[in-house]
C-alpha cells in the first residue's frame, strides 16, 4: 500500500486496487481491500476534508464509480491489447521460439552423438589420484609430479552406468524417441 | 533424410470451394492426433502445458447411424440422414446403428469416410483449414487395412500418417518436460507397453528406440471379446435374459474386475417388459479373467523376445494402457500371475487410472513433428 500522497489520492488509490482485484476475479483480495484498507483511508481523508457529511458521503460514492469505471476501461483496453498480442505477435513468437528450438535440439542430437561415440571408444582412464605417488627416487621429474598431484579427478563411468551401457545394443529400429521424423522416413520406406 | 522443404513450397494446393484462404492466400494448418478406436475414439488437437493434467480433445463413440426405413419427420435432429457418436447413440432406436471399425480396422468403408469427416467437423467446423491427421493403428495392421483407411480419409483429412498405436502410446506417455527430472522415470527407457483396446491388445516393447514391426504383437482378443464372453455367460445362466451388447458393455464396464469371483454386481434387466435383477458377479469376473489369460499367455511370448540383459528391469516396468486397463485389480493379478510363473519381481502399473488419450496425444505429437513432405495426401 502507498504511503505517499494527501490522504484523497491514498482512499482514490485503495478504491483502484478493491475494483483492480475484481476485475481480475480476485474477490477475496477485493474484499479484503475493502474491509481493511478503505475504513482507515476513509477515516484519514474524513479528517482532512471541510465537506459536510452529507457531501463527504456523495464523494465517496462519485469517486468509487470513477475508480471503478477506470479499471474497466483498463480491462477492455486489455483485453484488446491481449487479443491483438495473440493475433499478430504470438504466432511470430511462437515460430521463432519453434526455430531456435530445433536448432538447439539439432545441437543437442550432436552433442549426444559426441558423447556416444566417446563411450563407445571409451578409453581406459587411470585415476589419477590412485596413482601410485613415485618415491622420491623415481626417474619422475618434478614437473610432472606437480602436474599430477594438480590434476582434477577425472569423472569415470560408476559401475551402474556401466551396467546401463552394457544393457542392450540399440533395439527396434535403432531411432530414438526424439527421432519422430526419422521414425516416419522409416515407416514410411517400410511400406513401399 | 530430406529437408525440410521451404515455407513457400508447403501451401501450393489449390483453394476449392468452401475453403477460406488466409491473407496471404494460405490455409491454415491445424495438426490433429486421432486414437481411432473401433469402439471409442479420441481427437486432440493441442497439447497440455507443462505440469498440467487436464485431458484435453474429444472422445467420440465410433458409431454411425443410418435412420430405419420410413421414420417420420421430425424424429431425429435435423431430420439427419447419418448420425454420429453420441447423437447416433441418443437416437438409437430409430437408427440403423453400424461399428465403422472391427478389431481396429475398417469394416464398413462408407461408414468410416463419414464417421472421418464427421471428426473433421469436430476440430474444424468450416472446413476451412488444412487438417493434417496422424491415426494410430493396431501394431499390426496389414497394407490393406491402411489401403482402406487411406480410402476413408480421403475428404475428411488434407494429409494423414498411420503410426502403430504403442509406439503413440509410448510417445503419448512421455512428459518431454519431465525429462532432466531425476526423480522422472521415462517410460519409453525399457518398457513394455500393454495397450487394451476394444478390438485388439497390443504388446511392444519399448527400449528407449522406436521399435521395429516385427517386434509388436498384437492379438484380436480385448474388450469386444469380454463382452461378447459375458453376453454368453449371463444367457447360460439366465436363458430369459435377452439384452443387447451394449447393455453388457455398460455392465462389464460398471462391475469389471479380475481375480477370485466376487459377488454384488446386481443389475437391473426387463425380462418381458418387466424389471428384474440379476447378480451377474460371477460371470463378470469369469469373462474378464479369460481376457487376463490371454493377456498372460501372450506378455510371456513378448518377454521371451527381449534381450536377456535387460529383461529383468523390463519386467519392473509392464504398463497398461487403453480401456481394459481399468478393470479392475487387474495389474495386481497379472502382476501376481507373473510372480508364480517365476519371473522375478515383475511389477505392472496402469497407465493412467483416468481415461487418457495417449495413443492421440503421441499422435499430435507425431502430427506436430511431422515434415511437409511426409504427409500423405488421400
Amino acid at each position: 500500500m502507498s504511503t505517499s500522497g494527501s490522504p484523497l489520492e491514498e482512499l482514490k488509490g485503495g478504491f483502484r486496487r478493491a475494483c483492480v482485484k475484481r476485475l481480475v476475479g480476485d474477490e477475496n483480495g477485493a474484499i479484503e481491500v475493502l474491509k481493511n484498507e478503505i475504513p482507515l483511508l476513509v477515516v484519514a481523508w474524513a479528517k482532512t476534508s471541510s465537506l459536510e457529511p452529507a457531501e463527504k458521503k456523495a464523494k465517496l460514492k462519485e469517486m468509487f464509480d470513477d475508480e471503478s469505471a477506470r479499471a474497466e476501461e483498463l480491462a477492455v483496453a486489455f483485453d484488446l491489447f491481449a487479443g491483438r498480442f495473440e493475433a499478430r505477435v504470438a504466432s511470430r513468437v511462437q515460430a521463432s521460439v519453434d526455430g531456435v528450438l530445433t536448432r538447439i535440439e539439432q545441437l543437442s542430437e550432436k552433442f549426444e552423438k559426441t558423447l556416444s561415440e566417446l563411450a563407445k571408444a571409451r578409453f581406459p582412464v587411470q585415476d589419477p589420484l590412485q596413482q601410485e605417488i613415485p618415491e622420491e627416487d623415481s626417474p619422475l621429474v618434478e614437473e610432472e609430479q606437480v602436474m599430477i598431484q594438480g590434476c582434477e579427478k577425472i569423472p569415470v563411468e560408476s559401475e551402474e552406468e556401466v551396467e546401463e551401457v552394457n544393457l542392450d545394443p540399440p533395439a527396434g529400429t535403432g531411432l530414438k524417441f526424439d527421432e519422430i521424423e526419422e521414425m516416419i522416413d522409416e515407416l514410411l520406406s517400410s511400406e513401399k | 533424410m530430406p529437408e525440410k522443404p521451404k515455407e513457400s513450397e508447403t501451401a501450393t494446393k489449390p483453394i476449392v470451394q468452401g475453403e477460406l484462404p488466409s491473407s496471404t492466400g494460405e490455409k491454415q494448418k491445424l495438426h490433429i492426433g486421432l486414437d481411432l478406436g473401433t469402439l471409442q475414439s479420441f481427437v486432440v488437437d493441442k497439447l497440455n502445458k507443462p505440469g498440467s493434467d487436464e485431458v484435453l480433445g474429444t472422445l467420440v463413440p465410433t458409431i454411425v447411424g443410418y435412420p430405419e426405413d420410413g421414420i417420420l419427420s421430425g424424429i431425429l435432429p435435423g431430420n439427419s440422414k447419418m448420425l454420429h457418436g453420441e447423437e447416433a447413440i441418443s437416437n438409437e432406436l430409430h437408427l440403423r446403428l453400424v461399428h465403422p471399425l472391427s478389431d481396429g480396422v475398417v469394416n464398413d468403408l462408407d461408414a468410416t469416410k463419414s464417421f472421418l469427416k464427421y471428426l473433421r467437423g469436430k476440430v474444424d467446423p468450416d472446413f476451412k483449414r488444412e487438417v493434417l491427421c496422424v491415426i494410430g493403428i493396431p501394431a499390426v495392421a496389414d497394407t490393406d487395412a491402411k489401403e482402406n483407411l487411406k480410402k476413408a480419409a480421403k475428404g475428411a483429412f488434407d494429409g494423414i500418417l498411420f503410426i502403430p498405436e504403442p509406439f503413440l502410446a509410448a510417445l503419448g506417455m512421455r512428459d518431454e518436460d519431465r525429462l532432466q527430472d531425476p526423480d522422472y522415470k521415462d517410460p519409453v527407457s525399457n518398457s513394455l507397453f500393454v495397450d487394451i483396446g476394444a478390438g485388439t491388445t497390443d504388446f511392444c516393447i519399448v527400449q528407449g528406440y522406436f521399435p521395429k514391426q516385427e517386434d509388436l504383437l498384437s492379438i484380436p482378443f480385448a474388450g469386444n471379446e469380454v463382452d461378447v464372453l459375458l453376453d454368453r455367460a449371463i444367457r447360460e445362466e439366465f436363458p430369459e435374459v435377452d439384452v443387447p451388447l451394449t447393455m453388457i458393455r455398460k455392465f462389464k464396464e460398471s462391475y469389471s474386475y479380475v481375480g477370485e469371483s466376487e459377488s454384488g454386481a446386481r443389475v437391473k434387466i426387463p425380462v418381458g417388459g418387466k424389471p428384474r435383477k440379476i447378480e451377474i458377479g460371477k460371470q463378470v469376473g469369469e469373462s474378464c479373467n479369460q481376457l487376463l489369460q490371454e493377456l498372460f499367455e501372450s506378455i510371456k511370448k513378448v518377454i521371451a523376445m527381449a534381450s536377456p540383459q535387460s529383461v529383468f528391469s523390463l519386467l519392473q516396468n509392464i504398463i497398461l494402457t487403453g480401456g481394459g486397463s481399468r478393470i479392475r485389480n487387474i495389474d495386481q493379478e497379472l502382476q501376481r500371475l507373473l510372480a508364480d510363473d517365476g519371473y522375478e519381481d515383475p511389477e505392472v502399473t496402469i497407465s493412467s487410472r483416468e481415461i487418457k488419450p495417449f495413443v492421440a496425444i503421441g499422435a499430435l505429437k507425431v502430427a506436430k513433428a511431422a515434415r511437409e513432405d511426409q504427409w500423405v495426401r488421400p
